[in-house]
């Protein structure tokens, strides 16, 4: 009881320290995502076209406020994010949290579907290549998990485009809406993960099947099939775990690609067309939406790390 | 219906005879008392109705778009995000014929130049906008008054001359004053359609995502990110005109944004869109119509002449006789004509006489070797820069002046630079360009007004924002040719243009050809000003 | 630690034939090679890599054609193409979308996505080793900065390192490098520091603790063999990511100049013509294909054969495939 008690208030206040830090990062990335992109280039430029007169530029400069020495600029817009207003965007001229805001659940349901796919089938292409390393079909495997690593995703989300939408007329080309939409843009997204993962499972479970104690325990006669999933499978988690994570912060970055190719509205074009046009309101909205959930996902993560292996703790 | 509903449609049914509303105001005063009534089997009676066009409009069409505009105001139709879906919801003073893209009245019936700095425009009648608002002279002064605002500082008012300022003369007339003569402003005014002074007045908030006009089309919503929609307008004023130049024939439409032109393709193929701009040409070849058609931009080579090497006369004639237009035109864009100068045979100030640079390998080199004999520096480096994704196949293209000056002798290579590090640097002026930056840039220059002064403004002036090129004679032949209208304006540009083609100011390539895909039953031809009007489009 | 000491199971300290005396060295090579010699999927693998780094060294006189020699009439012709007019072979995997030869471009393609791949995630993979291990062992407050830096790189969009390093430091092959290293070496910090967090609470490193071992030590003897497996898997499949994304880097003008090529902007430069010219991102995509699954097969061969834990199964003879049955 006693126990219970203490570990509870240690994963409280665990929680809370990582919580302080969180706003110490979000923070920090707010104000570099600042300076960098004032260093970058003028949006105004960008606006008008190449044929327009340094006069025109300066006026529109002045309009938006760009103009203001950049202390003033930057103590008005902290106070202003402070306060939750993230501004308008330069472009679009609506406030550009919304708009950020509305875009986050096509990324996070994609993102979702992807892994939802990817690992149940990393997972068993990882195991069944290292149940016999070096056999046809551990080759075999390894070469679909290279090639899922090595193929450009343009061209694998065209090929499917082309394949399953123009050819056959099975799904819809493009688009964001029911489930028929999200199966190509998922599919292709996948492939990589797929890939990363397999291997290393299948690197993970060689390494933990080889050793002294699966040898031992196999001695007494348990079955290979439990052999493995206990002893091997658990131990493989915590690396797999990670790199789910990873693979899953650059899907929460924008599969930038894949979102371009099949029209879907996620947040990951919406970040990369704003840096191109070096919209800092949308710029900094976007980054704090997905700053906000990768550090939430690497807390998760890191919490389970103890829910796999007691043995690590919270310090 | 229960019988007091039906007597409160009754009651509403009279109230519309009266008031002559219009279908759409019919069934939203019928739903906020609480009534739903279908829209199609109506008729309230009067002329207005819509079935004295002709056919019913029917049938949704999808368009394939590149980008999705950044938003919806009024003057965004200045930009080819902007005006696919704005010149069909929204119209302007002035159009232009499709055919032999002269300018035509659209909201006005008539215009005249009063004197110098005055433009009279004589407006349509009997148009509402689609929230009931009526069109006359004052709205259409507010409009344009608000849209070319120096305040307001909108993106269109780098297209501006002279400040102008628009007040209403009777209920139907308006005269529009400029701060210095300005015979090109109708065609400003051609490009920007006016918004209803009610929602700037009142709601101006909406304005972004929800564009009202008195065009053809009623927006209906905007999803960003995903599509917008909008529907045939009932009540439009090109029913019953005939000077219209089009009809409503489609009931529905709906534009969605594909970035890659193979996605954009494959939606025609696969049937899910009837249209598609912007093809490349592989692409549109796999779709069941493929048009082709030219545009107002023309790719050119812009030449830093304050270069050492470039500076010379010899090295510049050396480039334009070393880059094969018409092998460029056809293997990599698809087509296109070989350009003589940097705006189109429809533009004021295009001199008919003078022909493409030939190409000419042995001349050139032997042009550079004379100018290295003369001590011109040719192992000084140019940069062929582009800009990432200004037009299909410019990353090639730049590759391929690159390869051709570095075979008559020069040295040479192509950069492909982010966009806005490119702009930093395209967008200086000559006197503030280094001596030695040695750029070659290859930015198509558009001239959507479609008369060169724009262009000469821009790129031949000593002061021009994105001009390399000086020549003080030039510019005061160009002060000379402003205020000149008509035939006499024409001659003066096209001296202009003979003086900087001798020069080698720049050297043209093609008039960029754009593809359109459409679907095979879908009837519609290409414009030269690169508008997309449903109201010329029908399905067989 | 002396190595005929009383190692428990699992350690990775245990003894190896290189730690013993010259004439077991010499043997140990020959086991060595015996084994690749009977799997002959990994030497398949090693010989492929070896002749790619001839062909890429020694480029100009492998090369056919001139890589940069272009030609409008020739332009994306399919595979087995003539040559022009003075050419003795045929284009044999086509000509790109300039008409230049494919099979040059690719070859001296090599080098740069070679170079790019190669250092790239051989610098990320240390550095973020290097760090997990130090956040992972030594936890607290070291742990946390290190973790919440990881955190906040992760956060901040690629593009923008990208577009920073360009703007101060200019284009150039190294600048790639250093921008993929920069945004690509979190993985190996978060996976290395996994594995630390559950080996640093086995057995045998509190004993090694226990005798006085210097963290350092058991850092690098103990713990970090455990490890090694799966993060040399990564880095071999970090190649293969590091090539893709070079392209979209150099695409913004970051890194290499045309007409220099290497494999991803070549993919990036077919990305147009999937439809209707095949071969311009066929072949440099099976390029990275094969150069990663070869670097994957010989890497993790070759630790597999070292490590005592696994050794067993490739240097028993007649071993040739086979699980453990």
């Amino acid at each position: 009881m006693v126990v219970m008690v203490k570990g509870r208030s240690v994963i409280a206040r665990y929680l809370i320290r990582r919580l302080g830090h969180s706003i110490v990062i979000l923070l920090g990335l707010i104000i570099v995502v600042f300076f960098v992109t004032h260093m970058l280039g003028d949006p105004a430029s960008l606006m008008l076209r190449p044929e327009a007169t340094d006069e025109q530029v300066q006026a529109l400069r002045e309009s938006l406020n760009l103009d203001d020495p950049l202390r003033v600029q930057f103590t008005r817009y902290m106070g202003d994010i402070l306060r939750g207003d993230f501004g308008e965007s330069l472009w679009q001229r609506v406030p550009a949290l919304p708009i950020v805001i509305d875009r986050i659940p096509a990324t996070l349901y994609l993102a979702g579907v992807t892994l939802l796919i990817a690992v149940p089938l990393a997972v068993i292409l990882g195991i069944v290549s290292a149940v016999k390393p070096r056999s046809i079909t551990d080759r075999i495997v390894t070469v679909v998990s290279l090639t899922g690593v090595s193929v450009a995703d343009f061209w694998l989300g065209l090929m499917l485009i082309l394949l399953f939408a123009v050819q056959l007329g099975w799904l819809p080309t493009s688009g964001f809406g029911g489930p028929r939409y999200v199966i190509l843009p998922a599919l292709a997204l996948a492939v990589r993960p797929i890939g990363r993962l397999s291997q290393v499972v299948r690197s993970a479970m060689l390494d933990e099947m080889s050793k002294a104690y699966v040898t031992t325990a196999r001695a007494k006669g348990l079955k290979q099939r439990v052999v493995i999933f206990s002893h091997t499978l658990k131990n493989a988690a915590i690396p797999v775990l990670t790199l789910a994570g990873d693979e899953a912060s650059v899907m929460l970055n924008g599969a930038v690609v894949i979102e371009t190719l099949f029209g879907w509205p996620g947040v990951g074009v919406l970040l990369i067309e704003a840096i191109e046009k070096r919209d800092l309101p949308v710029i900094e909205a976007s980054v704090m939406a997905i700053a906000v959930m990768i550090v939430t996902m690497n807390l998760l993560i890191d919490l389970t790390y103890s829910l796999i292996d007691p043995r690590v703790r919270y310090t | 219906m229960v019988r007091s509903d039906i007597q409160r449609v009754e009651a509403l049914l009279r109230e519309a005879r009266q008031h002559g509303y219009s279908r759409r105001e019919l069934v939203r005063r019928a739903a906020a008392i609480g009534v739903a009534i279908p829209a199609a089997g109506l008729v309230i009676g009067g002329p207005a109705s819509a079935g004295a066009q002709g056919a019913e409009p029917s049938g949704k069409i999808v368009l394939s778009m590149s980008v999705e505009p950044d938003s919806l105001e009024n003057w965004r139709s200045y930009s080819t995000d902007g005006h696919p879906i704005l010149r069909n919801v929204q119209e302007a003073l002035l159009n232009r014929d499709p055919e032999t893209n002269e300018l035509v009245g659209e909201l006005a019936t008539s215009w005249e130049q009063t004197n110098d700095v005055t433009w009279r425009f004589h407006l349509r009648e009997g148009v509402t906008f689609h929230n009931g608002e009526a069109f006359n002279a004052d709205v259409a002064a507010f409009g344009i008054n608000y849209t070319w605002s120096p305040e307001n500082n909108f993106q269109i008012y780098q297209y501006v001359g002279p400040d102008m300022n628009a007040t209403a003369i009777d209920e139907y007339t308006v005269d529009v004053v400029t701060e210095a003569p300005d015979p090109i402003l109708p065609s400003r005014l051609y490009f920007s359609p006016l918004p209803s002074m009610q929602q700037v007045t009142e709601a101006p908030e909406t304005l972004p995502d929800n564009p009202i006009g008195t065009g053809p089309y009623i927006f209906q919503e905007w999803n960003r990110g995903q599509y917008m929609r909008a529907v045939a307008n009932p009540d439009w004023w090109g029913h019953t005109a005939d000077d219209a130049l089009g009809q409503i024939s489609i009931q529905e439409a709906e534009w969605v944004f594909r970035a890659e032109s193979a996605v954009r393709a494959a939606m025609v193929v696969a049937e899910e869109a009837q249209f598609a701009r912007f093809l490349s040409p592989e692409d549109c070849e796999t779709t069941p119509q493929c048009i082709t058609s030219s545009s107002v931009e023309t790719i050119f080579l812009r030449l830093d002449t304050m270069h050492p090497v470039m500076s010379d006369i010899r090295i510049r004639k050396a480039i334009g006789l070393s880059i094969n237009k018409e092998a460029v035109a056809e293997q990599l864009f698809g087509g296109g004509e070989p350009a003589s100068q940097l705006v189109g045979p429809s533009a004021t100030g295009y001199n008919a006489e003078l022909d493409p640079y030939p190409f000419d390998m042995e001349q050139a080199t032997q042009l550079v070797e004379e100018a290295a004999a003369d001590g011109v520096p040719i192992d000084m480096p140019i940069t062929v820069a582009t800009r990432e994704g200004i037009y299909v196949r410019n990353a090639e293209f730049a590759e391929y002046v690159a390869n051709q000056l570095n075979e008559i002798g020069l040295n040479a290579h192509s950069e492909v630079i982010e966009i806005a590090l490119y702009n930093e640097q395209y967008d200086v002026n000559y006197n503030d360009v280094p001596e030695d930056r040695g750029w070659i840039g290859t930015n198509p220059h558009g001239n959507e007004i479609m008369d060169v002064s724009s262009t000469v403004q821009a790129y031949y002036s000593c002061e021009g924002g994105s001009s390399t090129y000086c020549d003080p004679e030039l510019d005061e032949a160009f002060n000379a040719a402003a205020p000149l209208t008509g035939e006499a304006r024409q001659e003066a540009f096209e001296e202009i243009t003979r003086m900087y083609y001798e020069d080698y100011g720049a050297v043209p390539i093609i008039h960029m050809p754009l593809n359109y895909g459409l679907a095979a039953n879908l009837v519609w031809e290409a414009r030269l000003d690169g508008f997309i009007l449903l109201k010329e489009m029908s399905f067989t | 630690m002396s190595s005929a000491g009383k190692l428990l199971p699992g350690d990775p300290a245990s003894a190896k034939p290189e730690t013993l005396n010259k004439r077991a060295r010499q043997s140990a090579f020959r086991v060595y090679a015996g084994a690749l010699w009977h799997d002959k999927v990994t030497l398949a693998a090693c010989v492929f890599l070896f002749l790619l780094a001839l062909a890429a060294i020694f480029a100009p006189l492998v090369a056919p054609f001139d890589p940069e020699e272009q030609s409008l009439m020739l332009r994306n012709q399919p595979p087995m193409t003539e040559g022009g007019s003075e050419a003795v072979i045929p284009h044999v995997l086509g000509t790109d979308q300039l008409g230049r030869d494919l099979v040059s471009r690719l070859i001296h393609g090599a080098r740069i996505s070679l170079a790019v791949g190669f250092a790239g995630a051989i610098f990320s993979g240390i550095f973020g080793v290097l760090v997990g291990l130090i956040a992972g062992y030594y936890r607290g407050i070291v742990d946390d900065i290190i973790m919440r830096a990881v955190d906040t790189l992760m956060g901040f969009p690629s593009l923008l390192t990208a577009l920073l390093v360009l703007y101060a430091l200019g284009p150039g092959v190294w600048k790639i490098i250093l921008v993929l290293s920069v945004t690509r070496w979190m993985v190996f910090a978060r996976v290395t520091r996994s594995l630390v967090l559950s080996h640093r609470e086995e057995v045998f490193v509190d004993a090694a603790r226990t005798i006085g071992c210097s963290d350092r030590r058991i850092l690098v003897r103990h713990i970090l063999p455990n490890l090694l497996s799966p993060i040399i898997v990564l880095v071999t499949l970090e190649v293969a990511t590091m090539m893709l994304t070079e392209a979209s880097l150099s695409f913004l003008g970051l890194g290499i100049r045309p007409p220099q090529s290497s494999w991803g902007l070549m993919l990036a430069q077919g990305r147009a013509y999937v439809t209707t010219a095949w071969w311009l991102v066929t072949f440099p995509g099976l390029a990275i294909l094969f150069t990663a699954l070869s670097l994957n097969l010989v890497a993790t061969w070759a630790r597999a054969v070292t490590d005592p834990v696994t050794r067993w199964r490739y240097l028993s003879a007649g071993t040739s495939k086979s699980g453990d049955e």
